[in-house]
């Protein structure tokens, strides 16, 4: 299944706002984690955060179709 | 108080009682920057009874771009005690306390343990995790915002038991990848913005409206006005793993919080009295010859600013991270800018 990665911050500044990841159905958070550093030469080097449908998901839950958003941290005050 | 407080008195879900609660509250706000220059003035003027600003730094030419509570005349002033000064002049009515300190694992605690609603408005990681831990430990709301260019964050963790900044970002990062506004520049309106979603939920908070939106981030992108609110969960083992600690655990040092460290050539002119600190090998050239330049290897002092230098400014900042005080900064640019500055300073 192909899902749609939205990228914010310094990591669309990385990877672009958008970009494309295909996993298997039932695929859950932790092997997207997986599939993404490997996509993402340095992805590895930041921490973040993933949400689907309005919620940020733990490394357990399954993925559901819709875009997944990719948030690091920010630091500036 | 009815005259000075009335709009908010109208407010269907606000009203005299909510005003009154606001009345006998205490909002910490650690960081009078960007946001906190925003947030505060918000807090003052709606009558919380009681501010406590901690910040140990100074307002300085760069800051003006975005940190409108401030003036020119104020520069090389304690930000913390301007802060004070320029919030009485808006709202005599209400306790102001200013602390020009930094805020770490030995102080956190203490600093917040009489808050009804802790503000994090700082540039940096680590104190953002203490306060975090210090918050969580004594059951106290806790707001946070952030900033990266055009686009900001912030959330209200830790209200009556909802998840806190360690359930969105566990760890802190351990290396220099996330950069922060000195070094990428920010968007001046994105604090206002931020800033006022912050005071904003703060309110809320210490009002205690039924509205308050917990454990959300909130995100908006000034560039194409994106945003998103996004739930996030507690982490019940890790929130229980801070609450029994001993004592508060430090953030272990990485790159991007030094970022705030980073002088460049036309900053030194807003440090009052700085020592400039030169950290490379014995004989290395160019030589200088200033009384206000000494070698890493002489005793330095604890009363003034020390402003490490080399040839390109890489071994400067491995030295700033090594030195455990306040008031270290390094230059990031090449040397002959820092010799030339140093000429024209002696013809001035």
């Amino acid at each position: 299944m192909e899902y749609t990665l939205n990228f914010y911050g310094p990591l669309s500044e990385l990877f672009g706002a958008h970009g494309r990841i295909v996993l298997a159905e039932g695929s859950t958070v932790s092997t997207l984690r997986v599939a993404l550093e490997q996509a993402f030469e340095g992805l590895s080097d930041y921490p973040y955060t993933l949400a689907q449908d309005g919620a940020f998901k733990s490394d357990h839950e399954l993925l559901s179709s819709g875009a997944i958003e990719v948030f690091p941290p920010f630091s500036g005050g | 108080m009815k005259n000075r407080y009335d709009r908010h008195i109208k407010l269907k879900p606000w009203g005299t009682a909510a005003q009154e609660q606001l009345g006998s509250s205490h909002a910490v706000v650690v960081g009078a920057g960007g946001l906190g220059a925003a947030v505060l003035p918000y807090l003052a003027s709606a009558g919380v009874n009681k501010i406590t600003i901690v910040d140990y730094d100074r307002v300085s030419l760069s800051n003006l771009q975005r940190q409108v509570l401030y003036a020119e005349e104020d520069i090389g002033r304690l930000k913390a005690e301007v802060a004070a000064e320029k919030l009485d002049a808006l709202n005599s009515e209400i306790q102001l306390k200013a602390i020009p300190q930094a805020i770490d694992v030995h102080s956190a605690e203490h600093l917040v343990k009489e808050a009804d609603v802790v503000l994090d408005c700082t540039d940096n990681f680590r104190t953002r995790y203490v306060i975090n831990d210090a918050c969580v430990r004594q059951d106290i709301p806790f707001v946070f915002g952030a900033l990266h260019t055009f686009s900001g964050q912030m959330a209200v963790c830790n209200y009556k038991g909802s998840a806190t900044y360690r359930c969105l970002f566990k760890e802190a990062p351990t290396n220099a990848v996330i950069p922060n506004c000195a070094e990428i520049g920010v968007f001046s309106p994105l604090v206002a913005l931020i800033g006022s979603l912050m005071a904003s939920e703060a309110l809320k908070v210490l009002a205690g409206l039924a509205s308050v939106q917990a454990a959300k981030l909130i995100t908006y992108d000034l560039l194409t006005h994106q945003q998103h609110a996004l739930s996030f969960t507690p982490n019940t083992a890790e929130i229980e793993r801070i609450k029994t600690l001993e004592r508060i655990e430090p953030i272990a040092l990485n790159d991007c919080e030094w970022n705030r460290q980073t002088l460049f050539v036309s900053d030194l002119k807003e440090l009052k009295d700085p020592l400039f600190v030169d950290v490379r090998e014995a004989g290395e050239h160019p030589q200088i010859d200033n009384t206000e330049v000494v070698a890493l290897s002489e005793g330095l002092p604890n009363d003034r600013p020390l402003v490490l230098f080399c040839a390109t400014g890489k071994r400067a900042r491995l030295c700033a991270q090594k030195i455990e005080r306040e008031n270290v900064y390094y230059l990031k640019e090449e040397i002959e800018d820092f010799i030339h500055y140093l000429n024209q300073m002696k013809h001035d």
